[in-house]
Order: C-alpha cells, then structure tokens, then sequence
C-alpha cells in the first residue's frame, strides 16, 4: 500500500523492521541476507489494521456461540450460523452434552431474533437443551438474554417479579426473555460469568488470536475497558506485551461525565506508559446508539414509521465540554455516531473547540458515520476529521435497513465510503466485533460490493475500489490510530508487520475478496500462524 | 428495618442544571444520621469536603458520616454490589441518572433482590423546561424523562413569576407524574427522601415546617382490606405525593404501603411486628383541610372494621 512501490518481490528484514522492498538482488545491499522463502507461495500485505473493534470479542469467545451468520472461534473452530430456532436449540444441546458439572450455568452468546421473524426464543424452547443446567442465551445487541425455566427457578423469577424487563405471558408468568441490564442481571449466576469472563487474561489472549486468524496485526480495544485502573491496564502490559501475544493494541479510554484537566493527565500519563505492541493515549466518546437498535440519533425524516428518535449518551450541549480538555491536551478524540444528527452535534462540537485552540493534525475521527451526508463530509474534510465507516453493515443489516429502519433510499446511501473519498475525507472501515466478525478482507469485500444477506446490491454508486477499500484497512486506520508512521504499509523503518493472504487481492474477482484464504501474519518479523 | 427488609432505592432523573447534584451534595451533607449510598455519574461533581471523607478506594468514597457515594461508570451492576457489600448496612440508595438518562429504565434496578423501588424524582427547571421540551435535539429526551417520574418536581418556580401556575399545569399535561412547583426544589426532594423512613426522623412530623412542603403522620391508622387500603392511596388530595408506612390488614397481618407520585404499591412486612404509622408529604400548595379530612377518613375508616371506605375511584397507579 506503499504509492512508490506499491509491489515488489521481496522484503529485507532487521530486527523487527523493514530495510526495504524489491528484487532481492536490490536487497543484497544490505549484506549477508537470509532468504527466507516461507512465503514463496503466499502474498504478504501490510498487516491489517483495524481502528474499532472491541475486547469483549474475545471474552465471549469464552462461550459458545449461537448467531445467524458463521463466525471462526479463535481456536480457527468453524461454527456455522444458527438460522432457525430449532438450530439454536440444537447447537446449544451439543454444548451441553460435553459439560461435566450438572450445576454449571451454560451461558451462550450472539443471538439476533431479528432475523427470526414470528419466532421468538423462549424458555420453553431452551428446556429441551436442559430441565436442569441454568441456560442463559445472551442476544447480539447485549442489551437482552433468553434463560430457561431452570435458571427462572434457581434465581426467583417468577410471576410475582415486578421488574420491567422481564416479559410475561398473558398467565403472568416470565417467558424467559430478560430486557436490559436491571433484568438480565435478575439472572444472576450466569450474568456474573459472563461479566467476570471480561476481566480474564483469555480474553485478552482469545482478542489477539482472532486479529491474527483475520490477518490484523494492529488492533484497537475502542473504550471498552477502563485504563484508569491501574490492575486493569497490568494485566494488558502483561499479556500484550508477552513476546507470544501475536498483535499490537491500541486502547482507548472512555471517560465518563467526569471529563476534565484531571482526565486528560491520566490519559497522557498512560500514553507514556504505551510500548511497542500496547499503545494508550486515544480517547473515545459515544454520542448516540445503533440504527438497527432505533437508538442512533437521526435528522428529519427519522425512521420509518414513525418511530420515536434514538438516545442521546451524552447530552448533546455537554459534547463540546467533553471534547475540549482532550482537545486542549493534544490528545486525539473518536466519537461514535451512527446517526446523521449525532454527527452534527459532533461536528459544531470540533468546530467550536477548534476556534478556541486551533490545532493542525487532531486526527478526530467520526466513528460508524452510517448516515452522513456528502455536505457533512465536505464539512469534515474542511474541519481535518476522518471517517471510520462501518462498511459490514450493508451486508449484516442492509435488508433490515430498507425495510424496517430508514427505508431503500437511505439505505443505499448509508456507509458512503465513496462519498467520503471524493469529499477528501481520509477514510478506514470496520468491523465493531463483536457486533460483526473482526476481517479486515471481508469488511473490504463489503465496500467494494456493497451486497446485502439476501444478495442485493444496495447503494451501487457507494461502492469502491479494491484499492481504495484495502488502503482503507491498513494506511487508512493507520492514520486514524496516528501509527501510519510505523504500520499500514511496506517500508522503510516501518514495522515488519505482514497480512500473510493465499492469493492476491488485486487479482481475485473482487466478488471473491473475503474468501481469500488468511495464512497467518508476521509480527515485527515473526511468522504468526492462523489458528 | 432490619435485615431482612430490602434497601429502598430512590432515582433522581432529570436534564442538565435540574439541580440533582445539588441535591445529591444537600444530602451528604446532612444525611440526619442515615447511611446513604449514593451512584452518581460524576464522582468530581460531587462536593465532598475532604475532611469527611475516609476513603476513596477504585470508585467508591466513603465519607465519616456513615454515607458512600459510587461511580456509575462501570456500571449500576457493579456500584450496586458494592453498596450490598458495604460493611456497614446502607440505610437507603440514591441513583442520580445522567442528563440524558431514561430514570423509570434505572428505576428498575430497584427491582433487584436486595432493594426496594423507593421512587422516581424528576427534578425540572421551571424556567427552562418550555425550551428544552422544544428542542430538536433533547425534546424526546425530556418529555421521556418527565413520563418516566412518580413525581416532578419544578424548581425555580419564583422565577417564572406569574406564569407558575400555568407552568404547572402544563407539565402536568405532559406526565401521569404527580408536578410539584417549589422554589426550593432540591429542599423539597431531600424532604421527600427523608419521609422514606417514617415518622420517627427529625424533620419530618405532623406539621413540620419545612417551607416547602406539609407533611402528617398518622400513628393509629387502623385495619382495611387490601383493596381499601389501595382506594384510600388512590384517592388523596391534589399535592399528597409521598405516603409511606407499615400497617395492618383486615386479617391483621401488616404490611407496607407506599405512594409514589401516582404509582402506588403494597408489599409484605417482613420484619417483627410493631405499631403501625404512616407519613404523608405534600406540597405547600395543598389544600391543607382536604388533607385532614382525608387523613381523619382513615381514622374512620378503621372503626367500620377494616371494611373499604367510601371512596371509590382513584387517580390510578402504574
């Protein structure tokens, strides 16, 4: 991805970093070189980077998983998806039979019932895969869970529950479905397991493993761990930094109200604490919720029938508070917005911090950007922000957008990474696992073809070049972590960092781009199989 | 209360500059000898004066009147586990929810084992509240929030001036909230707090003069039925927004009663048996010979026998 050589037939190798590419005749300047022919067979790209995803990917991987669509464990196990109740019920019945202790919860995860129109997972469906074993399904969205009447008993549910949240049939009693945080921790045991699984060193280790298996070999834990703590930001130092750990991370902090001067030291204090593999000093602020969730903030005509607006997670008059003590300490903000009037609020945010402490190179990013305008773009382009567009949506969601979100046409313009590049906005693309699978290809495959699950081309004017969607990925969200010094391309000093690809991407049918087989990568120099 | 009775969890919602910090801090400064444990978003926002405080360890303070106040930042989960295994038993929650946060949603927390729902306060500035209601960004927001109250109370009222009565009635427009228009309205709110835990507390007592409020306590209320006992809360004057109390059935097993705004609840007494009584509060602008004639109904009502007393319909509750 390097424009002066973007190909060459070789690369020189010293201590982790790149000497040069070319002819390894080229290279023999260097001296007594070792050719190391591993990869006569393969194609090595800069190691992927990918600028939003989420550890929690690799703490549910603790679990077994029961979504619609296939997803790879990182273990490189293949688990198909679930696409009908009965297929859940099934799946979650073999678990189960390979479990020993009989009072174990046996919790699950990645259940989306959108995709299960007129069917509704209940605990009666979860009673066939135990009468007795607590069983707790938790939902895509992480905001539900389905138990069966065994974990309703063992924890007290039952009709004289009062909670909202926790639906009833029309006898009064629970179904099973638990709404929200209050209500699904009703459901204590596995509500804990699931939470405690978030504070492991195997998340950490299974987060690392997928990046690898996707070809990533820099990723970013997008505020969703605490980095005040100091216990917490150790066990990060540890197990990233273990020379076995096979990716560099780039965590984010993610203040709560209290955002002050205070916040911004501590941010810069863990920023010089960062090594070469784990990096702190970024910081990420979330203004609304998700479109498929009717949570996103949208500017007039809202969404489809008539469906009250989304939720605000910061009020929107406190943004530009939030936004100016990291601004004011050099520090690099991110801020999710999935709707178009979250961006707006962001946007008048920059502006205004932006006339009180001008600051060239703030590398503020635009998180999601599912339904920018192009007048919105060419404002962030004037304003120095980047766009992290979230390009797998058109495919997990683009059916559910035409026709029970925003409608066809706004679906087709949703996720406008061409609008974005000819505005001159500096773009990258994503995956937000856990919410879709951590792939760098397929999230590009995604852009470049703009297919929905059930075939559709959706916004074929949107699409992009295989060029523009692999740049995308590597120098692209490079840039937006303020790492494309050292990752995202080929050269000279940067990182020995390599996607490690079967075949080439600029010569498969673009149609074909997420089938490309991932061998592995190499980080600083070392080979990193796929699992 | 003892243990095995749960911990009463009231939630202060509310936009930006509602007052509920203030009302927050009014509380930790004086808790009138209580173990409050209180989850606020902003632990910085919070002024604690540093020679009251103990500890501060992760995000939990704990201050040498006997109060904690939690972070909310890793979530209600956890800073509620923290309460319940705070060494020292906490005498009644407070959850202050963020400007934009939905309080009838963190109002369910108080559903958890351990907790009692105590109730939903939404605090409003009188002055500022029209704009916010019309904003294109926040409208929903706050129109959610006020649907989402068992009382709203308004604050700043003096400075609407002539207009309050109006102000007052057009939020009662937009809730099934009981909308109380106070002057002082974190004063009110702390008042409403303290009614929590029944007549035997100082500052609140049969014709207390707090200046924002009136409150009566009634320390014989006999025997009703349940149904008799759910009319008679149903059916108080405008004004009556906080009633709370332990008291004995017609087959004279106790239990306690409570009203919150208009939501209006019943729940068995699990503790040892003592005398029944009930606190009321309303605000200053009750009419204050309704509220007795109402409260002397009670009265009344237990010499027919615990039979249902004649009132018949009611203002409802959730």
């Amino acid at each position: 991805m390097d424009a002066s050589r973007p190909r060459a037939d070789a690369v020189a190798v010293r201590d982790g970093r790149v000497l040069g590419v070319g002819t390894t005749a080229e290279l023999g300047v260097w001296g007594d070189a070792v050719v190391d022919d591993t990869f006569i067979n393969h194609v090595l790209l800069p190691g992927f980077v990918e600028a939003h995803c989420h550890s929690l990917q690799g703490a549910l991987w603790q679990f077994p998983y029961c979504g619609y669509f296939a997803r790879t464990g990182p273990d490189g196990r293949d688990w198909p998806g679930c696409t009908s109740v009965d297929a859940v019920i099934e799946r979650l019945a073999e678990v189960e039979a390979e479990l020993d202790d009989p009072a174990t919860p046996l919790c699950a995860w990645g259940l989306d019932p959108i995709y299960f129109p007129g069917e509704r997972l209940e605990a009666r469906h979860l009673d066939q895969v135990s009468p007795t074993r607590p069983v707790f399904v938790l939902h895509a969205s992480i905001h539900l869970a389905t138990v069966n009447s065994a974990c309703l008993a063992a924890e007290g549910i039952d009709a004289d529950t009062l909670m909202e949240g926790v639906v009833k049939d029309h006898a009064g009693q629970p179904i099973g479905e638990l709404q929200e945080p209050p209500a699904m921790a009703l459901a204590s045991a596995p509500f804990r397991q699931v939470f405690r699984a978030m504070g492991t060193d195997d998340a950490i280790w299974h987060f690392g493993s997928l990046a690898r298996n996707a070809g990533v070999t820099t990723v970013t834990d997008l505020g969703t761990t605490s980095i005040a703590s100091d216990s917490i930001v150790d066990r990060w130092q540890r197990v990233v930094n273990d020379p076995m750990f096979p990716a560099r991370v780039s965590m984010f902090h993610q203040p709560g109200a209290d955002t002050n001067e205070a916040a911004a030291a501590m941010v810069l204090q863990r920023r010089s604490q960062s090594t070469d593999k784990l990096r702190f000093g970024h910081v990420k602020l979330i203004l609304d919720g998700s479109i498929q969730g009717f949570t996103a903030r949208l500017r007039a005509p809202g969404y489809l029938d008539d469906r009250p607006n989304g939720l605000w997670l910061i009020p929107p008059e406190q943004v530009v508070q939030r936004l100016r003590a990291f601004h004011a300490a050099g520090i690099t903000v991110h801020a999710h917005c999935n709707g178009d009037q979250a961006v707006d609020v962001f946007l008048d945010a920059v502006e205004q911090v932006l006339r009180e402490a001008p600051r060239r190179d703030h590398r503020h990013t635009v998180q999601h950007c599912q339904l920018t305008s192009p007048a919105q773009y060419r404002r962030m382009a004037a304003l120095g922000l980047s766009a992290n567009v979230f390009a797998n949506h058109t495919y997990y969601w683009g059916d559910q957008h035409c026709w029970n979100t925003v409608g066809p046409d706004r679906a087709a313009r949703m996720n406008a990474a061409a609008t974005a590049l000819g505005e001159g906005v500096q773009l990258s693309m994503h995956s937000d696992a856990p919410v879709t699978p951590i792939g760098p290809l397929r999230v590009a495959w995604c852009a470049v073809n703009r297919l929905t699950a059930s075939g559709v081309t959706l916004g074929p004017n949107e699409r992009i070049p295989v060029e523009a969607a692999l740049h995308a990925i590597t120098v692209g969200a490079s840039f937006q972590l303020k790492m494309d010094d050292e990752v995202g391309s080929i050269a000279p000093n940067k990182w020995a960092d390599f996607a490690v690809l079967e075949e080439d991407p600029f010569l498969v049918d673009p149609a074909d781009l997420h089938d490309i087989g991932v061998w592995g990568t190499v980080l600083a120099g070392e080979p990193r199989p796929g699992s | 209360m003892n243990a095995a009775q749960p911990i009463p969890l009231t939630v202060i919602g509310g936009y930006l500059g509602a007052g509920k910090t203030t009302l927050v801090n009014e509380i930790l400064k004086d808790p009138e000898g209580r173990r409050y444990g209180v989850v606020v978003n902003d632990l910085g926002a919070v002024s604690i004066d540093s020679a009251l405080i103990e500890q501060a360890v992760g995000g939990m303070v704990t201050l040498s009147n006997g109060c904690v106040c939690c972070s909310a930042v890793d979530g209600f989960a956890s800073a509620l586990d923290d309460i319940r295994d705070h060494g020292a038993r906490i005498d009644h929650v407070i959850v202050e929810v963020s400007g934009v946060g939905d309080p009838w949603k963190v109002a369910q927390w108080g559903r958890s084992p351990g907790f009692e729902l105590d109730a939903v306060i939404v605090l409003a500035d009188a002055e500022a509240l029209p704009a916010q209601v019309d904003d294109p960004y926040i409208g929903e927001t706050v129109l959610g929030q006020l649907r989402g109250a068992d009382v709203v109370v308004l604050s700043k009222i003096d400075l609407v001036g002539d207009g309050a009565e109006d102000v007052r009635d057009w939020v009662a427009s937009l809730t099934p909230a009981q909308v109380v228009a106070s002057a002082q309205g974190t004063r009110f709110g702390a008042a409403m707090l303290a009614a929590t835990h029944g007549p035997s507390h100082r500052g609140v007592g049969s014709g207390s003069s707090h200046a924002a409020h009136v409150t009566r306590t009634i320390t014989e209320p006999g025997a009703l039925a349940p149904a008799g006992w759910f009319d008679w809360l149903s059916c108080s004057p405008r004004g009556v927004v906080r009633v709370k109390g332990i008291v004995v059935l017609d087959d004279d097993r106790m239990i306690v009663v409570q009203r919150a705004g208009h939501r209006v609840e019943v729940s068995a007494w699990n503790g040892e048996r003592r005398s029944p009584a009930l606190v009321v509060i309303a605000s200053e602008a009750v009419d204050e010979a309704a509220l007795d004639r109402w409260v002397t109904s009670l009265s009344s009502a237990s010499h027919r026998d615990g039979s249902a007393d004649e009132h018949s319909s009611g203002e409802g509750g959730r």
